[in-house]
C-alpha cells in the first residue's frame, strides 16, 4: 500500500477497498480517544466495512493474524470503550447506518450498528412510533454503540433501558463466525443477548440489531421545580415515587449545573441562587395524566419549592429538555474541562450521598457539578477541571474515584449507563471481588478466548501492561 | 513510539508553524470537550464517516497542532479545507465552540506555512486578490459572462427550456421584475430616499457578486426597505466583504477589505447596515474576530459590526407593511447555513413568507442542511459539493414551485441543482418575493396607511 | 438414601419417591435453609461426583429434562422469605424459596407488586420462575423476570458465591450476568438470592372480556391492530381459544382478555374506547378490581404443572414464541390440532407480547406426539420456536424439550462447560442436553 510500511494496510483495503482504511498517524489521530479524553491510544488503523460480510472478513482476518481489534461507532461514549490502548485495528461501523426495516404492527424496527439513536425516532415518528431509550447523545450516538454501552437516557425510569428494547442481534463473534441471537421472545438457551447488550464490545461486534419501538404515548406534560434546597428537592423525589406514580423521567441539577446549563447553548432563564431544580415528566392516557400532575404539584408544595410550573406547549417542553440534554458538554463553557461520573445508589440515599460528593468537592478544591436522573438514582457528578493546570488532571481523576466509592459504599454502584471502559478498570473493585470479575473474564473467554477484542477494557488487569502491547504492535 | 503507547506524529521541531501570528486561539479550542454532538450536524461526516473529516475531530487536529504533537502538512490541510466552513456544528455544539473561527484561522495558518504552488495558486490569486476586491473588474467579467440577466434561474431556464414549462403565475414574476442591467452601487451613487415619512437611515452592502450577478435583488431590496420609510445610502467605499478569502486562508487580504469597508460604512454613519447575502453578513459581524490583534481598528470593527444585519431579521424586527398582493404559489425555504447556523436568523425570513397573501409554504426536510455552495468551495471541492447537493436535493419538495432562500451562493447551487434534477423549480430570494407581493398591489401604498 | 458425611451434618434431608411419572427426581432431596448449607451441599456434591436437580415449588417438575433420576434433589423450598424491602426504593430482596404469592402479599401492604405474572403462584416459586423464565399475559405491559432481576446471588458448583448486578434500578458496571442465569434451568448455579425492582400497584384496574366466534378470525385480527395502532395501553391482550374460554366459565368461543391498569379516570377512558371501537357483537363483561384479581387468579391455575395428581389423562403444555401478529393463526390452527386425533386443545397467547401456550389433554402417546411436533412445525413455518413446557418423562424423550440447537450451540456449551465442568447441576435438563 503506498505510503506505508505496514502490509496490513494492503489486506484490509483488499477486503473492504482502499477508501475504507486509514492509515496515516494524521488521520488516525483523530481516533485516539473518544468522549472520555483522559486516555488517549493510537490505532494501528481504521477500517470502515459496509456489510456484515465485510465485518466478518476483517474480523477473521485479524482473527488470524491474532492482531487485536476494537469496535468503535460515534465514538460519543465516556469511559473510554473506543479508545484504543495502542497498535489495535478499530472497525468503524458508521458507514452501516441503515435502517433496514419498520414493521410497525409487531412493534420492531431493524437496524444496522452504525445507525444514530435520534433516526430511529425521527422515522418512525409520522406513523406515531419512537424508540425510547434517549441517552444525551441521542443526536449522534449510534444504536450500535448503545447496544454495546447498554445505554440507559433520562426516560428510562418508566420504560427501562437499551437492553429491555432489545430483541434481536446479529453478532460476529472475535473468531469471524456469523450468529444471530433473539428474534422471537424468550429464545430457548442461556440469554446471550442480554449478556451481549452491555458487553462494551468485548463479547462480539454488533452488525445488526432488532429493537422494540413504541407507540407516542397520548399525552406528555413536564414539570419544572425550582428549590432552594438540595434536600427539599431530593425529599420531593422520593415522596412522587412513594405516591405510587411512574414518572416518565425524573431529573435533577444543582447550582453548578444550572449555572453550566445557563452559559450553554440552551438556557432556559431560570432564575439565578437556585440549590436544585427537577425536571419531571409524566406520560401516558391522557385522561389520567392531570391527576398525576396535580399530586406531583402538591408534593413538591409540602417540600416547600419555590416555583413550580408545568410546560404549556411543546416548544416549552422542547426547551426544557434540550436545557437538560446538553447539559454536560455545557460545563464546557464555565470550565475547559469535566469528568462525568456515572454512579448508582439507591434513591433513599440521595441526601447523604450529595452531601458527601459536597465534601469531596470543597476538600479537593474543585467544582462538581450535579445532573442526573434522581428517579433512577443515577449520578452524574462533573468534576471540573482544567487539564492545562499541572496535576489537576490527576485530582479530577481521583475526585471521580472518591465519588464512586461513595456510591459503592451505601450499596449502589459505580455506573448505570456509561460502561466501566478504560476509565472505572480498577474501581471495579468497589463493587466485585476477585472472584467475580474471575467469573466474568472466564465468560469472556469463552467468547473471546484469545482477548483481541477490545482487550483489557471493562475489568482491572494489573499484570499487563501498555508497553507489551506496543512491542507486540511494533513492525 | 513513546512509552505511553501514543505514536506521536513526526515530533514538531520547526519553530515557525508554532510562532505565527495568528496561531489559534486556545480558548476557543478549549471549549471542545469532544462529546460528539457536532458529528451529525456534519455534512463532510455523514458523507464520509471520518472523525478527522468531522467538527471535533478538526478542532482535536488543531490543538494536536497547537501542541506540537502534530505539524501543519497536507495532511492536516485537507480536512480543514474539506470543511465547508457551514457552521451547522456551531449550532449544535452543547458548550459554544465557534468551529467556523478556528477553521478559518486554522486556513490562514496552513497558506502561511504551506503557500499555494502552480495553477492553484494562479487561480487562487487571480479570484481572490484580483478579481474580487475590486467592483470595475467584477462587472466587466459579469457582463462578459452573462451568466445571469434577470432572475437567478432565467439562464438555467432558458437554457434548459424549462421557462416555457413554468405555470403563467410564475412567469408573471418575471414580467413584473424591472430588467436590471447595471450594478446598484453604481447606478445609485447618492443613495435612494425613502417613500414618505423617513424611519430610519440605512446603508446597503451590496455585495461583490450579488451586485454583478444578482443586480436585480439588490434592486428588490432597495425596493422594499424604501417602501417601508427607510432611507437607503450606498457607500461608494465599500468593497468586497472578504469572506472568500478568510475562508480560503487569505487573511491578510481579508483583512484589508475590512478596514475599507469599516471605513467606507463608518463614515456614512448609518443606523444600520442592511446585507441581503447571508455568507457578506456573517463576515461582517465577524470583523472584530478577524482584526482582534489589529490595535487600531478592533474597536471600530466592534461599532461597526453591531450595525450589521440581514435584510429578514432588519425587517422582521424594525417592521415592515404586510403585503397585500396576492402570490398563489407554494414555496419551501432553504435555510442558508451563514443565515441559520452564522447569524441564528431561522424564524424571520419564514415570517416574512407567511405574511405574504396566497404564499403556500411547504416544509424542506433538513431544511438547515448544507447545500454544497459554501463560498467557491463548489468550485474548490466539486465532488463533496455534488453529493451534498444531491441529498438537497432529495430532501427538496417536488411539490414546491419556488425555492426561497437568503445567499446569493446557494442561489446558483440550488439552480444548478434544480437543474440537474430536470425539475421545473424557480429559485428567488425571500426579499424578491416580498417584493413581487408589493409589486402586485399594483399601486403604491404607503407604509404609515397600514 | 446416602452417606451425608460430617459436613452435612445439620442439613435435613429425606428420602424421595424413587420414580415419578415426569422424571426430574432423585432418591433423596436436601432441604438447605440458607446460603451457607447450599454452599456445602454444592462442594460436597463435587467432590463426590453427585447429579444435583434445584428444585422450588415442583411446579415445573414436567419442563426439560431426559432423565428420570438424578443422586439428590436440592429444595430450596426452606430457603424463604423476604430479606429486604425499600419500599422508597421500590426494591425487594428475596430468597429463593419465597412463593410468589406470598412475596405480592408482603409487597402489596406497601402498595407495591413484582409484576410478574406466572402460572401457579401459591407453589410457583420466585427463585423458580426466574430460573425457568416465566411470565403471564401481563408481560405486554410490565416485561418478564429478565426486565425485573437487578441482582441475584449465585453459588457455582465450586461453591463459589457471586453477586450479579447491584440493588440498584440501573447497572452497566462488568457483564450483566443476571441474564445468564434466568432462564438457565438451573444449569448454571443455585441462585441463593434475588433482588427485584418493582411498581406501585395500579391504582384501578379493569378486565373487559371480548368474544367472539369461530368465523370472525378477521375481525379478531383487525380489532387487534386498531388497539394496537390506538395510544392505549392495555396490560395484556391475551387471546383465548374456545375450549379454553369455557372452563374459564365463559362463552365457548375465542376471547380476549384486555386488561387496564393505571389511575381511575385513565382506565375508565379505555374501557371506554374499548367498548366503542369493538365490534358490537364481540362486548362481553367487564370485571372491576378485587374482581379482575380473581378471573386472573384462576386463569394462572389452568396450566398443567409438576404438582398435579396422577390423573388418568396426560396433560402436556407447549410454550410457543413468535412474532406478535402471528399469534392468531397460531391459536386458531392449534385450537383445530385436537379433531383428528382425540385430544382436546386449550391455547391462549399474547397478540402483543407473541407469547402462546398451547395445552393437549388427553389421547395416547402417539397422539399427543403428534400434536407436538405439528406446533413445532407450525412455530418453526413462521420463525418462531416451540419447546415443551410440560409433559411426562416418557413424552418428553420421544419429542424433547427444547428442539434443534441454534447455530451458536457451541456458546452455550462453553458457558456451561466453565462454570459447571463437571455437570453437577441438573444435567441434561436444558437445550442440546446442557
Amino acid at each position: 500500500m503506498k505510503g506505508t510500511k505496514d502490509s496490513l494496510v494492503g489486506e484490509l483495503s483488499a477486503i473492504v477497498g482502499s477508501s475504507a482504511v486509514l492509515f496515516q498517524p494524521e488521520d488516525l489521530l483523530a481516533y485516539e480517544c473518544d468522549a472520555y479524553t483522559i486516555h488517549r491510544g493510537m490505532p494501528r488503523a481504521v477500517v470502515f466495512p459496509k456489510t456484515t460480510q465485510e465485518v466478518a472478513a476483517v474480523v477473521k482476518h485479524l482473527y488470524g493474524k491474532r492482531i487485536p481489534f476494537l469496535p468503535r461507532g460515534a465514538g460519543t461514549g465516556l469511559s473510554g470503550g473506543a479508545i484504543p490502548l495502542g497498535g489495535e485495528v478499530i472497525i468503524s461501523l458508521v458507514r452501516m447506518k441503515k435502517l433496514l426495516h419498520v414493521d410497525v404492527e409487531n412493534r420492531i424496527a431493524v437496524v444496522q450498528p452504525g445507525f444514530v439513536n435520534l433516526k430511529l425516532t425521527h422515522s418512525i415518528s409520522d406513523k406515531g412510533y419512537y424508540y425510547a431509550p434517549d441517552p444525551s447523545s441521542q443526536y449522534a450516538c449510534t444504536i450500535g454503540g448503545n447496544v454495546a454501552e447498554n445505554a440507559g437516557g433520562a426516560h428510562c425510569l418508566k420504560y427501562g433501558v437499551t437492553t429491555n428494547h432489545v430483541l434481536g442481534l446479529e453478532v460476529v463473534l472475535p473468531n469471524g463466525e456469523v450468529i444471530e441471537l433473539g428474534g422471537a421472545p424468550d429464545m430457548p438457551g442461556y440469554d446471550l443477548l442480554g449478556l451481549m447488550t452491555g458487553s462494551e464490545g468485548t463479547l462480539g461486534i454488533v452488525t445488526k440489531i432488532m429493537v422494540r419501538i413504541l407507540k407516542n404515548p397520548e399525552e406528555k406534560q413536564t414539570v419544572l421545580a425550582y428549590f432552594d434546597k438540595v434536600e427539599d428537592a431530593s425529599y420531593a423525589v422520593s415522596d412522587i415515587i412513594a405516591a405510587g406514580i411512574v414518572p416518565a423521567a425524573l431529573e435533577m441539577m444543582d447550582t453548578v449545573a444550572i449555572e453550566g446549563v445557563e452559559c450553554g447553548t440552551y438556557p432556559v432563564g431560570h432564575p439565578p441562587g437556585l440549590q436544585a431544580l427537577l425536571l419531571i415528566e409524566v406520560d401516558g392516557i391522557a385522561a389520567g395524566i392531570n391527576e398525576q400532575i396535580t399530586e406531583i404539584v402538591g408534593v413538591c408544595k409540602r417540600r416547600n419549592v419555590m416555583d413550580v410550573r408545568v410546560a404549556e406547549n411543546e416548544e416549552e417542553r422542547g426547551r426544557w429538555w434540550a436545557n437538560r440534554k446538553t447539559a454536560f458538554a455545557a460545563m464546557g463553557t464555565i470550565s475547559p474541562d469535566y469528568l462525568v461520573q456515572d454512579g448508582v445508589i439507591p434513591r433513599s440515599r440521595l441526601p447523604e450521598v450529595l452531601a458527601s460528593i459536597r465534601r469531596i468537592s470543597e476538600t479537593s478544591g474543585l467544582r462538581i457539578a450535579n445532573v442526573f436522573h434522581a428517579g433512577d438514582g443515577n449520578l452524574h457528578p462533573l468534576i471540573l477541571f482544567d487539564a492545562r493546570k499541572p496535576g489537576e488532571t490527576d485530582l479530577a481523576v481521583e475526585v471521580g474515584s472518591a465519588v464512586l466509592k461513595v456510591c459503592a459504599d451505601v450499596g449502589g454502584t459505580i455506573t448505570g449507563e456509561h460502561g466501566v471502559g478504560i476509565e472505572k478498570r480498577e474501581e471495579m473493585r468497589y463493587v466485585c471481588t476477585d472472584e467475580e470479575i474471575e467469573a466474568q473474564t472466564r465468560i469472556r473467554t469463552v467468547f473471546n478466548p484469545h482477548n483481541l477484542l477490545n482487550a483489557d477494557k471493562l475489568f482491572p488487569k494489573p499484570s499487563r501492561c501498555a508497553e507489551i502491547k506496543i512491542i507486540q504492535s511494533d513492525r | 513510539m513513546n512509552q505511553s503507547g501514543i505514536r506521536m506524529v513526526k515530533p514538531h521541531t520547526d519553530e515557525s508553524t508554532l510562532v505565527h501570528m495568528s496561531a489559534t486561539d486556545e480558548d476557543k479550542f478549549a471549549a471542545c470537550v469532544h462529546c460528539g454532538m457536532c458529528l451529525e450536524s456534519c455534512p463532510t461526516y455523514d458523507e464520509l464517516g471520518h472523525e478527522h473529516q468531522s467538527p471535533r475531530g478538526r478542532v482535536h487536529l488543531m490543538k494536536a497542532v497547537a501542541q506540537g504533537k502534530m505539524a501543519i502538512s497536507e495532511a492536516f490541510a485537507d480536512p480543514v479545507f474539506t470543511c465547508l466552513d457551514c457552521r451547522a456544528c456551531e449550532t449544535a455544539c452543547p458548550s459554544g465552540v465557534q468551529v467556523g473561527t478556528l477553521i478559518e484561522e486554522a486556513r490562514g495558518q496552513i497558506r502561511e506555512t504551506l503557500p499555494l504552488t502552480g495553477w492553484k495558486k494562479t487561480i487562487s490569486r487571480t479570484f481572490l486578490r484580483k478579481l474580487f476586491p475590486y467592483p470595475a473588474r467584477l462587472q466587466v467579467l459579469g457582463k462578459a459572462l452573462k451568466v445571469y440577466q434577470r432572475s437567478g434561474l432565467q439562464t438555467f431556464a432558458r437554457k434548459t427550456g424549462l421557462v416555457n414549462l413554468a405555470p403563467q403565475h410564475l412567469r408573471d414574476m418575471e414580467a413584473i421584475m424591472p430588467m436590471v442591467t447595471e450594478p446598484t452601487l453604481t447606478k445609485y451613487p447618492h443613495g435612494i430616499p425613502a417613500n414618505g415619512k423617513v424611519k430610519m437611515q440605512v446603508a446597503l452592502f451590496t455585495g461583490c457578486i450579488m451586485d454583478v450577478m444578482f443586480s436585480d435583488i439588490n434592486e428588490a431590496t432597495i425596493r422594499v426597505l424604501t417602501r417601508n420609510g427607510y432611507e437607503v445610502e450606498m457607500p461608494q467605499g465599500q468593497r468586497c466583504c472578504g469572506a472568500l478569502h478568510v475562508h480560503a486562508g487569505d487573511r491578510e487580504e481579508g483583512r484589508r477589505l475590512a478596514r475599507q469597508n469599516i471605513d467606507a460604512f463608518l463614515e456614512a454613519d448609518p443606523d444600520k447596515v442592511i446585507v441581503n447575502a447571508a455568507g457578506c453578513g456573517c463576515a461582517l459581524k465577524e470583523y472584530p474576530e478577524l482584526l482582534r490583534e489589529d490595535q487600531e481598528y478592533r474597536e471600530r470593527a466592534k461599532q461597526f459590526a453591531a450595525k450589521v444585519e440581514d435584510v429578514s431579521k432588519f425587517l422582521h424586527d424594525y417592521g415592515y407593511r404586510k403585503p397585500q398582493g396576492k402570490l398563489n404559489a407554494r414555496v419551501t425555504y432553504h435555510d442558508a447555513c451563514h443565515l441559520a447556523h452564522g447569524q441564528g436568523v431561522r424564524r424571520e425570513p419564514r415570517e416574512l413568507l407567511e405574511s405574504i397573501p396566497g404564499l403556500q409554504i411547504i416544509p424542506l426536510p433538513d431544511a438547515d442542511r448544507c447545500c454544497g455552495s459554501a463560498g467557491i468551495y463548489n468550485l474548490t471541492n466539486p465532488g463533496m459539493a455534488g453529493k451534498i447537493l444531491d441529498k438537497k436535493m432529495e430532501n427538496m419538495p417536488a411539490e414546491a414551485e419556488l425555492i426561497s432562500m437568503g445567499n446569493p451562493g446557494c442561489m446558483l447551487q440550488i439552480a444548478m441543482g434544480v437543474a440537474k434534477c430536470g425539475r421545473n423549480q424557480q429559485v428567488v430570494h425571500t426579499v424578491q418575493l416580498l417584493d413581487w407581493s408589493y409589486q402586485k398591489e399594483g399601486r403604491y401604498v404607503p407604509a404609515e396607511e397600514v | 438414601m446416602i452417606d451425608k458425611g460430617t459436613l452435612l451434618q445439620q442439613i435435613t434431608v429425606e428420602a424421595a419417591p424413587a420414580s415419578h411419572p415426569l422424571g426430574n427426581t432423585a432418591p433423596c432431596i436436601f432441604f438447605p435453609e440458607g446460603e451457607q448449607e447450599i454452599v456445602e451441599i454444592l462442594k460436597y456434591a463435587r467432590q463426590n461426583r453427585m447429579r444435583l436437580i434445584p428444585m422450588g415449588g415442583g411446579t415445573k417438575r414436567g419442563f426439560g429434562g431426559v432423565e428420570e433420576m438424578a443422586d439428590a434433589i436440592l429444595s430450596l423450598s426452606r430457603c424463604s422469605g423476604i430479606i429486604e424491602h425499600s419500599p422508597g426504593d421500590m426494591i425487594v430482596t428475596v430468597r429463593p424459596g419465597t412463593t410468589v404469592q406470598e412475596l405480592q402479599n408482603c409487597l402489596a401492604e406497601y402498595g407495591q407488586m413484582l409484576p410478574l405474572d406466572p402460572a401457579w403462584p401459591a407453589y410457583a416459586t420466585v427463585g423458580g420462575i426466574v430460573a425457568a423464565g416465566d411470565s403471564g399475559p401481563k408481560r405486554l405491559r410490565y416485561g418478564s423476570a429478565r426486565d425485573h432481576v437487578i441482582a441475584m446471588r449465585v453459588v457455582y458448583p465450586d461453591g463459589t458465591i457471586i453477586r450479579t448486578g447491584a440493588k440498584v434500578v440501573k447497572n452497566v458496571a462488568g457483564y450483566d450476568m443476571n441474564k445468564l442465569f434466568i432462564g438457565s434451568m438451573g444449569t448454571l448455579g443455585i441462585i441463593s438470592e434475588l433482588s427485584f425492582k418493582l411498581r406501585p400497584l395500579p391504582k384501578a384496574e379493569r378486565l373487559l372480556l371480548l368474544s367472539f366466534s369461530e368465523g370472525e378470525m378477521d375481525a379478531i385480527r383487525g380489532f387487534i391492530r386498531s388497539l394496537q395502532d390506538s395510544r392505549l395501553e392495555p396490560v395484556s391482550l391475551e387471546l383465548i381459544s374456545p375450549t379454553l374460554a369455557g372452563r374459564l366459565g365463559e362463552k365457548p368461543e375465542y376471547m380476549l382478555a384486555i386488561a387496564f391498569e393505571d389511575v381511575e379516570s385513565a382506565v375508565r377512558y379505555q374501557e371506554a374506547w374499548v367498548r366503542s371501537c369493538a365490534p358490537e357483537a364481540s362486548l362481553g363483561r367487564t370485571l372491576i378490581g378485587r374482581e379482575a384479581q380473581m378471573w386472573w387468579d384462576a386463569f394462572a391455575c389452568i396450566p398443567p404443572y409438576g404438582l398435579e395428581e396422577n390423573g388418568v389423562e396426560t396433560r402436556i403444555a407447549m410454550k410457543i414464541g413468535s412474532k406478535n401478529t402471528d399469534v392468531p393463526d397460531i391459536i386458531a390452527v392449534c385450537h383445530h390440532l385436537g379433531q383428528d386425533r382425540g385430544v382436546t386443545v386449550e391455547a391462549h397467547g399474547g397478540a402483543g407480547h407473541g407469547i402462546s401456550y398451547i395445552f393437549f389433554t388427553g389421547g395416547t402417546e402417539e397422539e399427543l406426539a403428534s400434536c407436538a411436533d405439528a406446533t413445532r412445525r407450525l412455530a418453526q413455518d413462521r420463525g418462531g420456536y416451540a419447546i415443551v413446557r410440560h409433559a411426562p418423562l416418557s413424552l418428553r424423550r420421544r419429542i424433547g424439550a427444547w428442539g434443534e440447537v441454534p447455530a451458536h450451540f457451541p456458546l452455550l456449551e462453553g458457558i456451561k462447560h466453565t462454570i459447571d465442568p463437571d455437570r453437577i447441576l441438573n444435567p441434561g435438563r436444558f437445550i442440546g442436553g446442557i
